[in-house]
């Protein structure tokens, strides 16, 4: 892949253009069809088999036909369901609009929103219509709830999609706002849809393309490029790669819930928030080890901080253990501080978060270690997956 | 051992033990139980995990320790369990000390990080520092 020299954050992702044609915000793709109780949008996901209904078609069959009562809901328990068998001219038909451009067009105002529009349309869920699963009552903040048992109608379906739409957009506005690449960065290129399917990387390269020239014409169609190579040499330090979108053993819900217990505790301790799981739980290729192992693989948290926070952090008496802040001379504490600071990796119980890690063990049944890192030091690098950003917050 | 006793201890453990075979000599040692990933005495709650700084070819250098196999963090119990009453620090390094001697008469190297390194070195014979590295 060659390396460019243009500056991410000269990207301008509001006016990315997909399938050649360019954002169009007063377009109400959510409107009723006339003659139909549903819109574009809704009749569209409700549809039982989108991939058969409209591959190949330039007019997809069931688009603003009203869709049966029982057809099979698309958001699943992650928020979006994927599968990995769509094949690679289905999902380009998609992307491009040759099979679905109704949909495409309405959510087309940025690229992370087609990728949850394609991962929502390939796998039924049946999660949703089931009335027990309380997490998706008012899923589009309507304050309106389904009759137990009926599930949800398309249109809240389509809501919902547009919600996870505007979250995944709105972090990265705040994400670019901020000058934080690598946030931008993780937020278009580590979608479930992308680490799933390598059509999901070429959709994710393209789009990248056009929004600033970040990739070679010839690395788009190149389908053995990953996504991660792109941030690897764009956004992110070189020995860092991006993580699973969430870690394995907790399902997505618990890992919301995870990050925000230690959003919160780093929060509290003013340690900032730039905090992320590493290690053999969120490596693609890792092998943690299970539960049922004597030494079963953690979850290893991370809050990364500048060098200079590290030098304050170490040397404040609320932070860490007297013990490292101040050792006695000669002490095995001296030998132990002098190698966090080489190392820029402050351990838990240094740095009194064992009882924290505890709660969270309780809670989540894994062990948890949480270290403070140095930015760019021994323990900065490798697979990084950043604590999840609100499920709860847009439901 | 006043108020501000800070129990927070890591031990560093070398031994030829894996890590369930070290887990139930402390067991042992300590009369305590496994919950969880930890193992939980009368006083102490100690967490084993490997250690990520081993490495076999330096442990015999002056601050080999650092590279050790194994590392035990070590907290009073009452800072896991709201219900648990104080714990007396004179008992909890006794029961300390008494871990880190059992062990080594088992054949495994053991350096404390504590704040009472002094009691260590006292009730146990030794501990590491700059001018005492060599493990008895």
């Amino acid at each position: 892949m060659s390396q460019t020299t243009q500056s991410p954050q000269t990207a301008d992702f509001s006016a990315l253009e997909v399938g050649g044609q360019l954002n169009d915000a007063t377009i109400d793709y959510m409107q009723p069809i006339s003659g139909s109780e549903q819109s574009d949008l809704g009749a569209y996901l409700a549809a039982p088999q989108p991939m058969t209904n409209t591959q190949g078609s330039s007019t997809p069959s069931r688009i603003g036909a009203p869709a049966p009562d029982d057809a099979p809901l698309l958001v699943g328990d992650t928020g979006v369901e994927y599968g990995p068998d769509i094949s690679f001219g289905a999902y380009t038909q998609r992307l491009l609009g040759m099979g679905a451009s109704v949909p495409i067009n309405g959510i087309k105002n940025f690229a992370v929103g087609l990728w949850d529009m394609g991962a929502a349309i390939f796998r039924p869920s049946e999660s949703l219509s089931n009335e027990t699963n309380f997490e998706y009552l008012d899923i589009d903040g309507s304050g309106t709830y389904p009759e137990p048992g009926s599930g949800l109608t398309s249109d809240k379906i389509g809501m919902a999609l547009n919600a996870s739409i505007n979250q995944s957009n709105e972090n990265i506005r705040l994400a670019k706002a901020s000058g934080n690449d690598w946030s931008v960065g993780w937020e278009l290129g580590n979608h479930s849809l992308i680490q799933a399917t390598g059509v999901g990387e070429f959709a994710g390269l393209s789009l990248l393309s056009k929004a600033g020239g970040l990739v070679s014409s010839a690395s788009i169609f190149n389908r053995s490029t990953r996504a991660e190579d792109v941030f690897d040499l764009n956004f992110a330090p070189s020995n860092i790669k991006l993580g699973l979108p969430v870690p394995e053993g907790l399902t997505a819900r618990q890992f919301d819930k995870f990050s925000s217990m230690i959003r919160t505790k780093a929060d509290e301790l003013g340690l900032g928030d730039d905090v992320f799981v590493q290690g053999s739980r969120v490596d693609p290729y890792g092998n943690p080890r299970p539960l049922t192992d004597p030494d079963p693989s953690d979850f290893d948290v991370a809050i990364r901080v500048s060098p200079e926070r590290f030098n304050e952090i170490i040397n404040d008496p609320n932070l860490v253990r007297k013990r490292l802040y101040s050792p006695n001379p000669g002490s095995s504490n001296v030998a132990l501080r002098e190698t966090a600071i080489q190392d820029g990796r402050i351990h838990a119980g240094e740095a009194k978060f064992s009882t924290f890690a505890k709660q969270l063990e309780k809670r989540f049944g894994y062990p948890v270690d949480i270290s403070i890192v140095r930015q760019g030091g021994k323990f900065d690098h490798g697979y990084q997956t950043p604590l999840s950003f609100g499920f709860d917050e847009w439901k | 051992m006043g108020e501000d006793f800070e129990f927070n201890c890591r031990l560093f453990v070398h031994s030829k033990k894996d890590i369930q075979q070290l887990r139930e000599s402390i067991v042992g040692i300590s009369s305590g139980i496994i919950i969880g990933s930890s193992i939980e005495t009368d006083y102490m709650h100690i967490k084993l995990s490997k250690w990520n700084g081993f490495d076999p070819d330096r442990i015999n250098e002056h601050r080999g320790f650092l590279h050790y196999k194994y590392s035990a963090e070590i907290d009073s119990i009452s800072d896991f369990y709201e219900n648990k009453g104080p714990v007396n620090p004179e008992v909890f390094c006794e029961q300390l000390c008494n871990i880190i001697k059992e062990l080594r008469e088992q054949g495994d190297l053991v350096v404390a990080s504590s704040d009472y390194e002094d009691v260590v070195v006292e009730k146990t014979g030794w501990n590491w520092s700059e001018s005492t590295p060599v493990h008895p």
